[in-house]
């Protein structure tokens, strides 16, 4: 549809002639909402999409979890005989791994999307995988999410001002440091900084989300350790975050500053912070929060390294653990969780940005 | 002639461009006094210098672009006359829009797309004139109106006008401040003939509201020909020719200028 | 011979193209020049063979950087890894050019709803969090050959050389001068290979680093958390191996910060390769990172 402004009050008025026209006319007056549902429709293609490929990804992993389940109660319950053909079958229906894999696959979107259920977990049975996941998400949003988003705010200014400053040295070296470092793995930083905070001057814990000494609540004690715990990890994601994000705001600067407006605001005799700002500033920072929203997989990506890293209770770990007890059932439930979280991250920024940018022709 | 009828006096004016073979003059020797009140033209081709002459007169030349010589002596009203190619920083911001504004051209994006039309009029007229904000609600429909526009335009963004719209309102932003001198460049150009005529009425009646002088570039010897006083025609980096306007149509006394005043289709004629 | 002086060129005025180029060049020189270099270490035995010298010894004259626990030479070791670590990124690197360039000809070429469908795509594998699908398909890579590895990793490092290149074929796709190519009747591979590709081969360029990068990346990743391939040594490898002998509480650095120092200049220099191509051949872009 290439509708613009002024044809849409056109089928509008035409729309009132002939009032039967319905959803269609009634889409034409509301180009806001009809860009929201076909959005959401995008939306709902793309969580469809991610979870079918993660699903049949992961049921080709080679390997026999019931064997794995059975033997780990046998070691835990010293329950010595051979699994009867029942016991195994009853086990595979619990897991939903009794039939073709299209069956499966029916049965796994059925329990997720009707129950929210991913099936229980291998290596804390009978407790659901989702529970297991449960536990974990608060860790990992607190961590990637206040880590991501101070690295998005710093390396917006910090590439807004580079960009602004363009020629002086002060830009050229930091220009340069983020295009060397913004592509190196978060987990290289962590190492590094564990190695010296961590082991060399013992200044900051090395392992573990909090002090298990205290226990969790809300009380200050917690809280205080909870922020010495996360320091390190949450340093080494915004460091290198903060470079990749300076690189990109200062790409984004450059050619907006040679803008007809820039240069107006200039004749204009603005301040020239006020120029920065809302003139300058205001125009890149946009494009970024829609890259911000793409960047949140790839993030999460380095995020699971770092987890595992630091021991930090978080879906990373929990994935990596759950990978190496072949915990199918949760390996599956914490990429659907990410792929979950990612995508509705992305589909509210989207559905933010209307709101926050007057250019975008949402009606396109 | 006395000193105070002459708002701008620009006098031996070059400016060159630095490339990697060398320095290209674009303005070369160039020397003219805009008398205040007038509506002066700078007429001539593209590459002739007249665009470069309003960036360097307006300060916003950008490297490889360099003054090399020459001095452009502005006297507003209530102020000491200053140099305008050499005064510097605070000085320029303070002097900019209250003294000496700029209508660009219309079909440039100079409105910044995600600001309001009212913001953009708000924060440079609160900028040079801050006891002005008690009358901004009041200001600002004024002015619109001024350029034939109504109040509700105020909140609209740039994309939603065209280009015609754009251009008026650009106008009604630099007399905003009642300055001594606008600097319009082609402000006619893009825009459909129709158009044309309406801006460029708006432009005189503007001129006349607010007593600005006017200096006015364009390409188009047909836009002189309805709205300049004078007109100066730049050849090559050169004045070639100043004169009333009339006189020039009438009488050119270079060659140049003849073949511009040729170049008009005789049917958009009107000053003959 | 033009395509030479062309390329002179583009380097002359750019210095970060060049340096990026330099300090690859300088990387695959001493991946070329690793086996003469472990002999040399090695002087007469092979530094790389288990329990060769003492173990845990700290840098020396003798061990530059040490040894590890099993008394093989740090500075060997480290040096036949990037050699594998290249090679691994170049295999994945190309692979996913291919890739890259076919769906992103198919989509930008074609168009409509060959496009929708194989964008969307591109769009999830780019936005959705792919490590855990990789970390599933390292299940099979316990025992593989460098080659393999190289593919699996390129089956998510392809999005990235797609994306870039797709963009700038629809760019493209509506010059006159193809438009007068269809007029003209030539057939659609005949106008992809003689029109549109080489004017793509920069971003052709900036889209293999950038897939060589994923792909180093995301083999690191999963050599970290030790689900790397057997049987391959790279420069991950060696970092898992560090850290998981303990050489972080032992104070042996070199053996975890020389890999990550020269993973680091790789990924600066492929950086620098990608902003460089990008700000000769985008016009918008032009000067952007310079100066």
């Amino acid at each position: 549809m290439t509708a613009t402004a002024p044809s849409a009050t056109v089928a509008g008025e035409s729309a009132e002639s002939a009032p039967s026209r319905g959803l269609r006319a009634w889409l034409a007056r509301h180009p806001l909402a009809a860009y929201a549902i076909r959005r959401f429709g995008l939306y709902l293609v793309e969580l469809w999409g991610a979870l079918t490929i993660a699903f049949f990804f992961f049921r080709m992993i080679p390997g026999d979890p019931i064997q794995t389940l059975i033997q780990t109660l046998q070691q835990n319950y010293v329950y010595n005989q051979a699994a009867s053909a029942e016991v195994i079958a009853r086990y595979q229906t619990e897991f939903g791994l009794d039939g073709n894999i299209f069956t499966q696959y029916l049965k796994y979107m059925q329990n997720l999307i009707l129950h929210g259920d991913l099936g229980p977990s291998l290596i804390n049975y009978p407790t659901p995988a989702q529970d297991v996941i449960l536990r974990s998400l608060p860790w990992t949003i607190g961590l990637l999410g206040i880590a991501a988003a101070m690295s998005w705010v710093l390396g917006v200014i910090i590439g807004a001002i580079a960009g602004w400053r363009r020629g002086k040295l002060g830009s050229t070296i930091i220009t340069n440091l983020s295009i060397a470092l913004s592509h190196v793995p978060f987990f290289f930083v962590a190492l590094i900084l564990v190695y010296v905070f961590a082991y060399t001057l013992g200044m900051l814990p090395a392992r573990s989300a909090y002090d298990s000494t205290i226990t969790p609540g809300f009380s200050p004690d917690f809280i205080g350790s909870v922020i010495k715990y996360g320091f390190l990890p949450a340093m080494s994601i915004v460091l290198i975050g903060t470079f990749s994000w300076i690189l990109s705001t200062r790409m984004l600067m450059v050619p907006v500053l040679g803008e007809d407006y820039l240069v107006y605001a200039e004749a204009k005799g603005l301040k020239p912070w006020r120029i920065l700002t809302r003139y300058a500033l205001r125009n890149c920072y946009l494009p970024q929060i829609t890259a911000f929203g793409i960047s949140l997989g790839f993030i999460f990506n380095g995020n699971v390294l770092v987890e595992q890293l630091f021991n930090y209770p978080g879906l990373g770990s929990t994935l990596v653990t759950a990978i190496q007890q072949l915990d199918f059932n949760t390996i599956l439930g914490v990429t659907d969780m990410a792929i979950f979280s990612v995508l509705t991250a992305v589909l509210l920024l989207d559905l933010l940005l209307p709101l926050l940018d007057p250019r975008v022709k949402y009606w396109k | 002639m006395s000193d105070d009828d002459i708002v701008l006096e620009i006098s031996g004016l070059e400016v060159g461009y630095s490339t990697n073979r060398g320095e290209v003059k674009a303005v070369s020797g160039l020397d003219l006094a805009v008398r205040r009140g007038e509506i002066l033209g700078i007429a001539g081709e593209s590459g002739s210098g007249k665009s470069t002459l309003a960036v360097a007169l307006l300060r916003l030349l950008k490297p490889p672009g360099k003054v090399t010589a020459g001095s452009a002596i502005f006297r507003p009203r209530g102020r000491s006359p200053v140099d305008l190619l050499k005064v510097e920083g605070e000085e320029l911001r303070v002097l900019r829009w209250s003294a000496l504004s700029y209508l660009p051209q219309g079909s440039m994006s100079s409105l910044n797309p995600v600001m309001r039309i009212g913001d953009q009029f708000r924060d440079v007229i609160l900028e040079h004139a801050p006891d002005r904000k008690n009358t901004l609600s009041e200001l600002i429909p004024r002015l619109l109106a001024q350029v034939g526009l109504e109040p509700d335009v105020a909140r609209m963004y740039p994309h939603e006008l065209s280009g015609g719209m754009k251009q008026r309102v650009l106008m009604a932003i630099c007399v905003a401040l009642e300055p001594d001198l606008v600097i319009a460049d082609e402000p006619t150009t893009a825009l459909d003939v129709t158009i044309q005529r309406v801006i460029l009425q708006s432009l005189v009646d503007l001129q006349r509201d607010f007593g600005v002088t006017l200096v006015v570039i364009s390409h188009d010897m047909g836009v002189h020909a309805q709205l300049v006083d004078r007109v100066a025609v730049m050849y090559e980096g050169k004045l070639v020719e100043v004169g009333d306007v009339r006189q020039v149509y009438k009488q050119p006394q270079h060659e140049y200028t003849r073949q511009l005043i040729e170049s008009i289709p005789r049917l958009g004629r009107r000053a003959s | 011979m033009r395509l030479l002086t062309a390329t002179g060129h583009t380097i002359r005025h750019s210095p970060r193209l060049a340096t990026g180029l330099a300090l690859l060049a300088l990387m695959i020189l001493l991946a070329v020049l690793s086996p003469v270099l472990v002999d040399a270490i090695g002087n007469g035995k092979d530094p790389l063979e288990l329990a060769t010298y003492e173990r845990w010894l700290v840098p020396s004259s003798d061990h530059l950087l040490g040894t590890d626990q099993f008394g093989r030479d740090v500075l060997a070791m480290v040096i036949s890894a990037t050699s594998v670590s290249l090679q691994i990124g170049a295999i994945a690197g190309v692979i996913s050019t291919v890739v890259g360039v076919i769906v992103a000809f198919v989509a930008g070429y074609k168009g409509g709803w060959v496009d929708n469908v194989l964008s969307t795509f591109t769009g999830i594998l780019l936005v959705i969090p792919t490590f855990p699908l990789l970390i599933a398909l390292s299940a099979y890579a316990k025992n593989v050959s460098l080659f393999q590895v190289g593919v699996m990793i390129s089956i998510f490092s392809w999005p990235f050389a797609a994306k870039t290149i797709r963009s700038q074929v629809l760019s493209l796709r509506s010059r006159p001068y193809v438009d007068l190519a269809r007029v003209s009747k030539a057939r659609d591979l005949e106008i992809i290979v003689t029109e549109l590709l080489p004017n793509l081969l920069p971003f052709i360029g900036v889209g293999f680093a950038s897939s060589a990068l994923g792909a180093i990346f995301g083999l690191v990743g999963l050599e970290v958390i030790g689900l790397g391939p057997g049987g391959v040594i790279d420069l991950g490898q060696i970092i898992f191996n560090a850290i998981n002998t303990g050489a972080l509480t032992l104070g042996a650095w070199p053996m975890f910060v020389v890999p990550i120092v020269l993973l680091t200049v790789l990924f600066a220099a492929l950086n620098m390769i990608n902003i460089g191509l990008e700000e000769v051949y985008n016009p918008r872009l032009r000067g952007v990172a310079g100066e």
